[in-house]
Order: structure tokens, then sequence, then C-alpha cells
């Protein structure tokens, strides 16, 4: 992808403060992929499951995907998401999201310029967010380029099998 | 130049020599140790496309197939850790298996995290491993495996002090609700917290437990507490190497600096539904209708907090179902020797294999919609048990006292 613009463009799904991991992926449906897919996010956002669309935003406030490591953002990216914005993310998270490939910025009081339905479209290499439904502009911090390699490829796995050389790895 | 205590453990982990980090910089570190759960083990450890024929060092990694399962609850389950057994033993690493108890406990009692060491497990709670002056962070991704490193965004720490005593029937475990509750779970996103003061330094390491894994629920990325001589001499005897302890300078920076005293926290406290933040002293939940009561989980099943349990139990019956989970067979030896089970038992209380007990209901313990659950483990969160369920928190004593009464109970009753 070097060289090509990374764009994620789509309509914003929108949660406040504190939102737990479990919050979005119930223990109830642990162990069953397809469950939880079909219910991810719905006890926050009730249509989120059924109506997400690929390419839509997803945007919290402070301390996103709190509490348990489970890896809701790769989960988040299954159902379609392009990028993760919010005004602070867990650090369990933030690594989640690497691992990945999928983008989360954390842009802090900016984030209160983003509301529920919103048009937003992410320049993932530069950072740079705009609100096409307010015309508001946001500039996020980009990743540094190591993390943009992993993911760039798609996340660590893909970035292994990129480099299987370097591994002691069968590819099957 | 002055540095915190994990900015040093970073540093001393670096994969290329460096002599200054700053908050925000990334480090590529290599790691002392690394694990997962069974709870990720249900997934295919190795990815689709994928076998690892070799592992960065398997004696610095571990599976733990006791941490949310005391036993298999399903056939399915018991083939997935029948795999995952095999799978270990192909690359050489060392399984825990069901019933020795909770992750974080068993690799700070068997001396696996120590003074100065940087541990990449997966699983929240890793922060724990600050109460032996470790750094611990979740996160075991595969490239960790295969090289041994790991990258860090170095965190800012904030220092939270607590001094003095607590008063009569006020636990740790109340103390740090009081905190949670008073600061909430934003307090601290993303940083380190060093835990100090005269009260920290006083207690016993495994009382130093619910500090440390809670700090994740203050949003710490990490904790740590300086090693003194209650740490070392805890130590002696379950770490197997040589080490050398890491402290902040005196002049370090810490982002932001918390002041507490152990006797302001004046009730014992509890955490009410839908997380750990919403707490209340006792006399505000008084009565509250409980269905279940469990004591365990990993700040609340140490030798200490089963025998705050068994003080409150002793020669009294419980009137609701009551699960006892000492933390690691440790734990569950000691209870043993001590006569604990013996008064558990008489209780009606049932025990259980060691394992971090109903914080989530993955293994035992489920609750039909509507019932309620009161534990001594750290979160209360909606989605870790059953939609319509709701679960409270408070330490073991105020545990075992809800337990006798069936609703919402002051320990300091029973003492």
């Amino acid at each position: 992808m070097q060289g090509e613009e990374w764009i994620v463009e789509g309509n914003v799904w929108r949660v406040g403060d504190n939102v737990n991991t479990e919050s979005i992926y119930s223990t109830q449906w642990h162990g069953k992929k397809e469950v939880v897919l079909a219910h991810l996010g719905e006890l926050v956002i009730p249509d989120f499951p059924k109506k997400v669309k690929q390419g839509d935003i997803w945007v919290a406030g402070v301390n996103f995907a709190c509490s348990s490591s489970r890896d809701v953002a790769s989960l988040l990216k299954e159902k379609g998401i392009g990028a993760i914005l919010c005004h602070s993310s867990s650090r369990n998270n933030f690594r989640n999201a690497v691992d990945a490939g999928i983008p989360c910025f954390e842009i802090g009081d900016e984030v209160k310029k983003i509301s529920m339905g919103d048009r937003v479209r992410v320049n993932v290499r530069t950072g740079e967010i705009k609100n096409l439904t307010t015309g508001a502009e946001i500039k996020a911090q980009p990743y540094p380029d190591f993390l943009m390699e992993t993911l760039e490829a798609g996340g660590v796995i893909p970035k292994i099998l990129s480099r299987k050389s370097e591994y002691k790895i069968k590819v099957t | 130049m002055p540095f915190t205590a994990i900015e040093k453990i970073l540093m001393n982990h670096s994969v290329t020599p460096i002599d200054k980090v700053s908050p925000g910089d990334f480090v590529i570190t290599r790691i002392d140790f690394t694990g997962r759960h069974e709870s990720d083990g249900k997934k295919p450890i190795e990815p689709p496309g994928i076998q690892i024929l070799e592992v960065f060092d398997p004696k610095k990694i571990g599976i733990f197939l006791s941490h949310h399962f005391c036993i298999p609850q399903s056939d399915a389950a018991a083939q997935n850790f029948q795999n995952t057994r095999e799978w270990a033993a192909k690359l050489g690493i060392r399984v825990f298996d069901v019933g020795t108890g909770i992750l974080h406990i068993q690799v700070m009692e068997q001396g696996i995290a120590y003074p100065g060491a940087l541990c990449a497990v997966g699983d929240s709670h890793t922060t724990g491993y600050g109460a032996v002056g470790a750094m611990g962070t979740a996160g075991a991704s595969l490239d960790i495996w295969l090289t041994g490193e790991n990258w860090y965004r170095v965190p800012p720490t904030h220092k939270y002090i607590i001094e003095g005593k607590t008063r009569h029937g006020i636990y740790p475990r109340d103390v740090i609700q009081y905190i949670v509750g008073k600061l909430g779970m934003a307090a601290s996103v993303y940083k380190a917290i060093e835990w100090d003061g005269s009260y920290i330094h006083s207690l016993p390491v495994p009382l130093r437990f619910p500090f440390t894994m809670m700090t994740v629920e203050l949003g710490g990325k990490t904790s740590f507490i300086r090693p003194d001589e209650i740490t070392l001499e805890w130590l002696k005897g379950r770490v197997k190497k040589p080490y050398q302890v890491v402290e902040s300078d005196p002049d370090a920076e810490f982002e932001k600096i918390f002041n507490f005293d152990a006797s302001e926290v004046t009730e014992p406290q509890v955490a009410t539904p839908p997380n750990p933040e919403h707490t209340k002293p006792i006399s505000e939940v008084l009565g509250t209708p409980v269905n279940q009561v469990t004591i365990g989980g990993c700040t609340g099943s140490s030798i200490y907090d089963m025998r705050d349990a068994a003080k409150v139990l002793k020669g009294r019956e419980v009137k609701i179902r009551t699960l006892i989970i000492p933390g690691t067979r440790e734990v569950m030896r000691q209870c043993g020797a001590e006569g604990l089970l013996q008064i558990f038992a008489d209780s009606g209380a049932n025990v259980f294999p060691s394992f971090c007990g109903t914080c989530q209901t993955h293994c035992l313990g489920q609750l039909a919609r509507g019932e309620t659950q009161m534990h001594c483990g750290p979160r209360n969160l909606t989605g870790r048990q059953a939609e319509g369920a709701f679960a409270y928190l408070g330490s073991p004593a105020t545990c075992a006292a809800t337990a006798i009464e069936g609703a919402i109970a002051d320990p300091r009753n029973y003492l």
C-alpha cells in the first residue's frame, strides 16, 4: 500500500465514556464466534450488529474498551468497522487494534465534534479526520512507521505471513 | 536524568541499548515471560495457515488451563484443553493444568515474575505483577511467542500514596474499592500506577494484589510497588534466579500524585451495578437481596482473604448459594492446614477447585435473569454475567456476612 492513500469513510456509531469490552462482547456469547458477531455491540447500541456497514466508524469517549483484554477491535473490524476514534483508549484496546490491523486514533476532547450518524472521513496515514456532516476538521497523531507497517499489513498475523522466512513457522 | 521504575524496566529490556526514555516514546523490548490462558485457547492457538515450529524460549512461556475454568465444563472444552496440552508438549511449553489456580497469582507465587522483570501475558489483570516489583501488561500475540520481543509505548506514571491504618472491619479490598469509587474508572487511562505509602508497605504481598490487579479498573496500563523487606522475604524460595530490584529515582517525575489515608475509609465499601466506580458505603446498600456469594477471584482469594471469610463464617450457617474458591493450590493447601476448609464446609458453603471465580461466569456459578451475586473479584461490569443478572463487589468479610444473611450485610457485626 506504500504510496497509496488509506482512506476510511463511513457513518458513525457513537458510544460514551468507559465502555467496557464485555458490554460489546458479552461473556454469555463466549466461545461461539458466529453468535458473538450476531450480537456484537447490541448491549450498547441495539441496532449496531444488524445495521453496521463496511467502512463505518466506531467513535467512543474516554477509556474506550476498558476492563478485560478481550479483543473487540478485531471483531469490530470483522463487522465492517474501518477505524476507531476515541477520546482515549484502554491500553489493551490500543494494542489489540494494532494487532488486528484496525486504526484506533485517540483525539481527546475533539471527539465531542462527532455524533451518532455523522459521516466521517479518516486519512489513516496522516491522521487527518473530517466530519463531513458538520465540516469539523480534526488532526490526530499519526502512528509511528513501525506500527503503520503492521496496520497496513492487516495486523500481526498477515505481517508475520508476509515475512515468513524470518520466523520459525510453517505455512500450511 | 531521573526515571520512574517502569521507565527503568522498559529501558533495561530494550533490544537496542538506550539510556533514556520519556512518556510517549516507543521501545522495542525483550521480555522475560509471556503466556496465555484457556479463554484464548478456545481460539486456534495457531491461526489458520500457520504452524509454529519453534517459540523464542519455551521456558519463558506458560499456558494456563486453570484461570477461567476450574475444570472442563463440557465435552468440547475438554477436547480444547487436550489439544492445547498436546500442542504445548510438542513445543516444550509448560502447562499449568486445571485446578492449579489463578494465572497471575501463580506467576507471582512461583517466582516467574520477580523484581525488575517484564512480563506480557494475555489477560488484563497482568497489571498485578507490580506487587512483586515487576512490570506486567496484557497482550501476548503470536509475534511475541516467536521472537520474545514486544513493543511498548512508555506510559506516564501516576503515584497513589496511601498512608495510615484502616479502621476495624475495613480491609484492603475496601480501600481499593473506595479509591475506584472516588476517582472513577478513567482516573489513570494508559498510565502506570505506582502504589506507595506506609499503608501499602505495611501489607503482606498477597494483600497488595487488590491494588495492583485493580490498577486496570482505574484505567492503568501497568502497576508497580517498590519491593521492600516484606516483598523480598515473601519472594525467598520462590524466585530461582538472581534479580536486581528496580525502583523509581527520588526525583522521578510523576504526572499526577494522589494522596489517601486508609483511615478515611469509614465503612466497608460495596461496588454496585453496572461497574466498579459505582461504589457506595455499605450503610447505603444494607439489606439488598443477594442470591449467590463467591469468595475468591484475583482480588479476594489469598490465604488472608480466606482467613477473614472463615472468621465471619465460623460457627454460622450460610443462607444462600456460597462458593469458596481459594486462588491457587498453595492457598488451598494452607486452608486445609489451618482448618479453614472444615469451617467452610460446616457453614454450608461449597469449596471449589482453584480458579478465578464468578467475576465472569465462564465456568460455573451462572446466574438466572434477575439474580444477583456478590463477590470479591475486581469487576461487576455489564456483560460479565447473564443479561439481566447483576453483581455487587465487597471484601471477603462483607461477602461472608452477606452469605449468612442472604442480603448485603455489614461484616463488623460478625467480628
